[in-house]
Protein backbone atom coordinates (compact mmCIF):
# COMPACT_ATOMS: atom_id res chain seq x y z
CA UNK A 1 0.00 0.00 0.00
CA UNK A 2 1.32 3.39 -0.95
CA UNK A 3 1.75 6.00 1.76
CA UNK A 4 3.23 9.38 0.86
CA UNK A 5 5.30 11.20 3.46
CA UNK A 6 5.83 14.97 3.63
CA UNK A 7 7.26 17.07 6.44
CA UNK A 8 5.30 20.32 6.73
CA UNK A 9 6.57 22.56 9.50
CA UNK A 10 6.69 20.43 12.66
CA UNK A 11 4.34 17.81 11.34
CA UNK A 12 5.00 14.71 9.31
CA UNK A 13 1.99 14.18 7.08
CA UNK A 14 1.44 10.60 5.95
CA UNK A 15 -1.14 10.33 3.17
CA UNK A 16 -2.58 6.88 2.60
CA UNK A 17 -3.12 6.33 -1.12
CA UNK A 18 -5.01 3.00 -0.92
CA UNK A 19 -8.76 2.90 -0.40
CA UNK A 20 -8.89 -0.11 1.96
CA UNK A 21 -7.09 -0.89 5.21
CA UNK A 22 -8.31 -4.44 5.74
CA UNK A 23 -7.00 -7.84 6.81
CA UNK A 24 -5.20 -8.25 3.47
CA UNK A 25 -2.91 -5.27 4.11
CA UNK A 26 -3.04 -4.59 7.86
CA UNK A 27 0.38 -6.04 8.73
CA UNK A 28 2.16 -4.39 5.79
CA UNK A 29 0.39 -1.13 6.64
CA UNK A 30 1.57 -1.24 10.26
CA UNK A 31 5.17 -1.94 9.20
CA UNK A 32 5.11 0.87 6.67
CA UNK A 33 3.74 3.38 9.19
CA UNK A 34 6.39 2.31 11.68
CA UNK A 35 9.14 2.89 9.10
CA UNK A 36 7.70 6.28 8.15
CA UNK A 37 7.35 7.51 11.74
CA UNK A 38 10.99 6.69 12.50
CA UNK A 39 12.90 9.91 12.99
CA UNK A 40 9.76 11.96 12.36
CA UNK A 41 8.88 15.25 14.09
CA UNK A 42 6.88 14.88 17.33
CA UNK A 43 3.55 15.11 15.55
CA UNK A 44 2.64 12.63 12.83
CA UNK A 45 -0.64 13.11 11.01
CA UNK A 46 -2.23 10.26 9.09
CA UNK A 47 -4.42 11.52 6.24
CA UNK A 48 -7.13 8.90 5.67
CA UNK A 49 -9.27 10.89 3.22
CA UNK A 50 -8.68 8.36 0.42
CA UNK A 51 -9.65 5.41 2.62
CA UNK A 52 -13.25 4.31 2.13
CA UNK A 53 -13.11 1.10 4.18
CA UNK A 54 -11.33 -0.02 7.33
CA UNK A 55 -11.96 -3.19 9.33
CA UNK A 56 -10.96 -4.16 12.87
CA UNK A 57 -7.53 -5.38 11.75
CA UNK A 58 -6.89 -2.06 10.01
CA UNK A 59 -8.01 -0.21 13.11
CA UNK A 60 -5.72 -2.42 15.20
CA UNK A 61 -2.79 -1.53 12.97
CA UNK A 62 -3.39 2.21 13.49
CA UNK A 63 -3.65 1.71 17.26
CA UNK A 64 -0.45 -0.34 17.19
CA UNK A 65 1.29 2.38 15.18
CA UNK A 66 0.34 4.94 17.80
CA UNK A 67 1.56 2.73 20.64
CA UNK A 68 4.90 2.33 18.89
CA UNK A 69 5.53 6.04 19.00
CA UNK A 70 7.76 7.11 21.87
CA UNK A 71 6.44 9.01 24.84
CA UNK A 72 5.49 12.58 24.07
CA UNK A 73 5.02 12.00 20.36
CA UNK A 74 1.58 12.00 18.83
CA UNK A 75 -0.22 10.26 16.00
CA UNK A 76 -3.14 12.37 14.80
CA UNK A 77 -5.72 11.47 12.17
CA UNK A 78 -7.33 13.53 9.45
CA UNK A 79 -10.03 13.23 6.81
CA UNK A 80 -12.07 10.28 8.08
CA UNK A 81 -14.66 9.23 5.49
CA UNK A 82 -18.07 8.10 6.84
CA UNK A 83 -17.33 4.34 6.95
CA UNK A 84 -13.97 4.90 8.64
CA UNK A 85 -15.46 7.42 11.05
CA UNK A 86 -18.16 4.90 12.04
CA UNK A 87 -15.58 2.26 12.99
CA UNK A 88 -13.65 4.77 15.12
CA UNK A 89 -16.82 5.97 16.86
CA UNK A 90 -18.27 2.52 17.57
CA UNK A 91 -15.01 1.32 19.11
CA UNK A 92 -14.59 4.61 21.05
CA UNK A 93 -11.26 5.15 19.36
CA UNK A 94 -12.51 8.59 18.30
CA UNK A 95 -11.87 9.56 21.95
CA UNK A 96 -8.31 8.29 21.89
CA UNK A 97 -7.01 10.03 18.79
CA UNK A 98 -6.96 13.69 17.90
CA UNK A 99 -9.03 13.71 14.70
CA UNK A 100 -9.08 16.60 12.25
CA UNK A 101 -11.73 17.23 9.62
CA UNK A 102 -9.03 17.41 6.94
CA UNK A 103 -5.24 17.46 6.77
CA UNK A 104 -5.40 21.18 5.91
CA UNK A 105 -7.39 21.90 9.08
CA UNK A 106 -5.07 19.67 11.08
CA UNK A 107 -1.94 21.39 9.84
CA UNK A 108 -3.45 24.75 10.66
CA UNK A 109 -4.28 23.64 14.20
CA UNK A 110 -0.75 22.38 14.63
CA UNK A 111 0.48 25.86 13.73
CA UNK A 112 1.63 24.89 10.25
CA UNK B 1 -46.79 -10.14 -17.28
CA UNK B 2 -43.01 -10.28 -17.30
CA UNK B 3 -41.45 -11.88 -14.25
CA UNK B 4 -39.64 -8.70 -13.27
CA UNK B 5 -42.87 -6.73 -12.89
CA UNK B 6 -44.70 -9.29 -10.76
CA UNK B 7 -45.29 -8.34 -7.17
CA UNK B 8 -42.90 -9.87 -4.65
CA UNK B 9 -45.43 -12.25 -3.07
CA UNK B 10 -45.97 -14.08 -6.36
CA UNK B 11 -42.34 -14.81 -6.94
CA UNK B 12 -40.46 -17.95 -6.07
CA UNK B 13 -37.66 -16.69 -3.78
CA UNK B 14 -35.02 -18.94 -5.27
CA UNK B 15 -35.34 -17.20 -8.63
CA UNK B 16 -35.62 -13.79 -7.13
CA UNK B 17 -33.24 -11.02 -7.96
CA UNK B 18 -33.37 -10.29 -4.23
CA UNK B 19 -31.19 -13.28 -3.38
CA UNK B 20 -27.49 -13.73 -3.99
CA UNK B 21 -25.62 -16.93 -3.18
CA UNK B 22 -21.84 -16.98 -3.16
CA UNK B 23 -19.13 -19.51 -2.36
CA UNK B 24 -15.77 -18.03 -1.39
CA UNK B 25 -12.38 -19.24 -0.32
CA UNK B 26 -11.32 -17.99 3.10
CA UNK B 27 -8.24 -16.05 2.00
CA UNK B 28 -8.18 -12.27 2.33
CA UNK B 29 -8.40 -11.50 -1.36
CA UNK B 30 -11.31 -13.89 -1.94
CA UNK B 31 -13.03 -12.16 0.99
CA UNK B 32 -12.41 -8.76 -0.58
CA UNK B 33 -13.89 -9.97 -3.85
CA UNK B 34 -16.91 -11.47 -2.07
CA UNK B 35 -17.55 -8.20 -0.22
CA UNK B 36 -17.51 -6.37 -3.53
CA UNK B 37 -20.10 -8.75 -5.01
CA UNK B 38 -22.34 -8.34 -1.94
CA UNK B 39 -22.04 -4.55 -2.20
CA UNK B 40 -23.05 -4.65 -5.84
CA UNK B 41 -26.03 -6.87 -5.01
CA UNK B 42 -27.16 -4.65 -2.12
CA UNK B 43 -26.74 -1.48 -4.20
CA UNK B 44 -28.87 -3.02 -6.96
CA UNK B 45 -31.52 -3.60 -4.32
CA UNK B 46 -31.56 0.00 -3.27
CA UNK B 47 -29.11 0.13 -0.35
CA UNK B 48 -27.74 3.63 0.15
CA UNK B 49 -24.14 4.27 1.11
CA UNK B 50 -24.87 4.17 4.85
CA UNK B 51 -26.45 0.74 4.61
CA UNK B 52 -23.74 -0.44 2.21
CA UNK B 53 -21.09 0.70 4.68
CA UNK B 54 -22.76 -1.17 7.54
CA UNK B 55 -23.20 -4.33 5.48
CA UNK B 56 -19.58 -4.26 4.40
CA UNK B 57 -18.08 -3.87 7.86
CA UNK B 58 -20.37 -6.46 9.51
CA UNK B 59 -19.78 -9.02 6.80
CA UNK B 60 -16.05 -8.30 6.67
CA UNK B 61 -15.75 -8.96 10.41
CA UNK B 62 -17.78 -12.17 10.13
CA UNK B 63 -15.63 -13.42 7.24
CA UNK B 64 -12.37 -12.42 8.94
CA UNK B 65 -13.45 -14.34 12.04
CA UNK B 66 -14.07 -17.44 9.93
CA UNK B 67 -10.70 -17.11 8.19
CA UNK B 68 -8.80 -16.46 11.42
CA UNK B 69 -10.58 -18.85 13.78
CA UNK B 70 -12.83 -21.43 12.13
CA UNK B 71 -10.26 -22.23 9.44
CA UNK B 72 -7.19 -21.38 11.50
CA UNK B 73 -5.93 -24.98 11.57
CA UNK B 74 -6.89 -25.90 8.05
CA UNK B 75 -4.14 -26.35 5.52
CA UNK B 76 -6.30 -25.05 2.71
CA UNK B 77 -8.64 -22.12 2.42
CA UNK B 78 -12.03 -23.46 3.31
CA UNK B 79 -15.30 -22.73 1.60
CA UNK B 80 -17.60 -20.03 2.93
CA UNK B 81 -21.16 -19.98 1.65
CA UNK B 82 -23.01 -16.70 1.85
CA UNK B 83 -26.66 -16.06 1.11
CA UNK B 84 -27.77 -12.44 1.02
CA UNK B 85 -31.48 -11.72 0.81
CA UNK B 86 -32.81 -8.24 0.27
CA UNK B 87 -36.12 -7.61 2.01
CA UNK B 88 -38.07 -4.38 2.42
CA UNK B 89 -36.69 -3.64 5.89
CA UNK B 90 -33.27 -5.30 5.93
CA UNK B 91 -30.60 -7.29 4.18
CA UNK B 92 -30.55 -10.79 5.67
CA UNK B 93 -27.44 -12.96 5.67
CA UNK B 94 -26.68 -16.61 6.26
CA UNK B 95 -22.98 -17.43 6.39
CA UNK B 96 -21.86 -21.08 6.52
CA UNK B 97 -18.42 -22.57 6.98
CA UNK B 98 -17.05 -26.06 7.61
CA UNK B 99 -14.38 -24.99 10.07
CA UNK B 100 -13.87 -25.50 13.77
CA UNK B 101 -16.74 -24.59 16.10
CA UNK B 102 -16.37 -21.24 17.85
CA UNK B 103 -16.16 -20.90 21.65
CA UNK B 104 -19.43 -21.63 23.45
CA UNK B 105 -19.97 -17.98 24.30
CA UNK B 106 -19.64 -16.79 20.70
CA UNK B 107 -22.84 -14.79 20.80
CA UNK B 108 -22.00 -13.01 24.03
CA UNK B 109 -21.78 -9.28 23.44
CA UNK B 110 -18.41 -7.79 24.28
CA UNK B 111 -19.13 -4.12 24.79
CA UNK B 112 -16.37 -1.61 24.29
CA UNK B 113 -15.50 0.52 27.31
CA UNK B 114 -16.99 4.00 27.22
CA UNK B 115 -13.47 5.38 27.41
CA UNK B 116 -10.01 3.90 27.54
CA UNK B 117 -7.99 4.52 30.64
CA UNK B 118 -4.89 6.52 29.74
CA UNK B 119 -2.65 4.37 31.96
CA UNK B 120 -3.66 0.99 30.58
CA UNK B 121 -2.48 -0.24 27.19
CA UNK B 122 -4.93 0.25 24.34
CA UNK B 123 -6.39 -2.89 22.78
CA UNK B 124 -5.26 -3.67 19.25
CA UNK B 125 -7.99 -6.22 18.63
CA UNK B 126 -11.31 -7.48 19.91
CA UNK B 127 -13.24 -4.83 17.98
CA UNK B 128 -14.74 -7.15 15.39
CA UNK B 129 -17.45 -8.85 17.39
CA UNK B 130 -18.50 -5.52 18.89
CA UNK B 131 -18.96 -4.06 15.40
CA UNK B 132 -20.99 -7.11 14.34
CA UNK B 133 -23.34 -7.01 17.33
CA UNK B 134 -23.77 -3.23 17.19
CA UNK B 135 -24.62 -2.96 13.50
CA UNK B 136 -26.66 -6.14 12.99
CA UNK B 137 -29.95 -7.49 14.35
CA UNK B 138 -31.44 -10.97 14.74
CA UNK B 139 -28.01 -12.52 15.17
CA UNK B 140 -28.16 -16.29 15.67
CA UNK B 141 -25.60 -19.06 15.56
CA UNK B 142 -26.08 -22.79 14.99
CA UNK B 143 -23.68 -25.68 14.65
CA UNK B 144 -25.21 -28.33 12.38
CA UNK B 145 -23.76 -31.26 10.46
CA UNK B 146 -20.22 -30.06 11.00
CA UNK B 147 -21.02 -26.54 9.76
CA UNK B 148 -21.11 -23.21 11.52
CA UNK B 149 -24.10 -21.15 10.46
CA UNK B 150 -24.33 -17.52 11.46
CA UNK B 151 -27.46 -15.57 10.55
CA UNK B 152 -28.01 -11.87 10.94
CA UNK B 153 -29.66 -8.90 9.29
CA UNK B 154 -28.55 -5.36 8.63
CA UNK B 155 -31.57 -3.07 8.94
CA UNK B 156 -32.38 -0.55 6.25
CA UNK B 157 -32.50 2.87 7.84
CA UNK B 158 -33.95 5.66 5.80
CA UNK B 159 -33.71 8.33 8.45
CA UNK B 160 -30.05 9.06 7.94
CA UNK B 161 -28.24 10.09 4.85
CA UNK B 162 -24.70 9.09 4.03
CA UNK B 163 -22.77 11.63 6.11
CA UNK B 164 -21.68 10.81 9.60
CA UNK B 165 -24.73 9.03 10.91
CA UNK B 166 -25.36 8.55 14.58
CA UNK B 167 -25.71 5.13 16.11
Amino acid sequence: MEIHSHDIGDVRLLSVAGDRIDAAVAIAFKDRIRALTDGAPDTVMLDLSAVTFIDSSGLGSIVAAMKQMEHGRKLQLAGLTPNVDRVFRLTRMDKVFTIHESSEAGLQQNGG
Amino acid sequence: MAASTQPLRNRAPIRSRYILRLRLGSDEYAIRHGLKQIRTHAARNGADCTVLGKIEIVLAEVLNNIAEHAYADHAQVGPIDITCTASPDSFRFAVLDRGAPPPADVLRARPMPETYHPDSPLPEGGFGWHLITTLSVRLTFARKHGCNCLRFAVPITRDTMCPKDGE
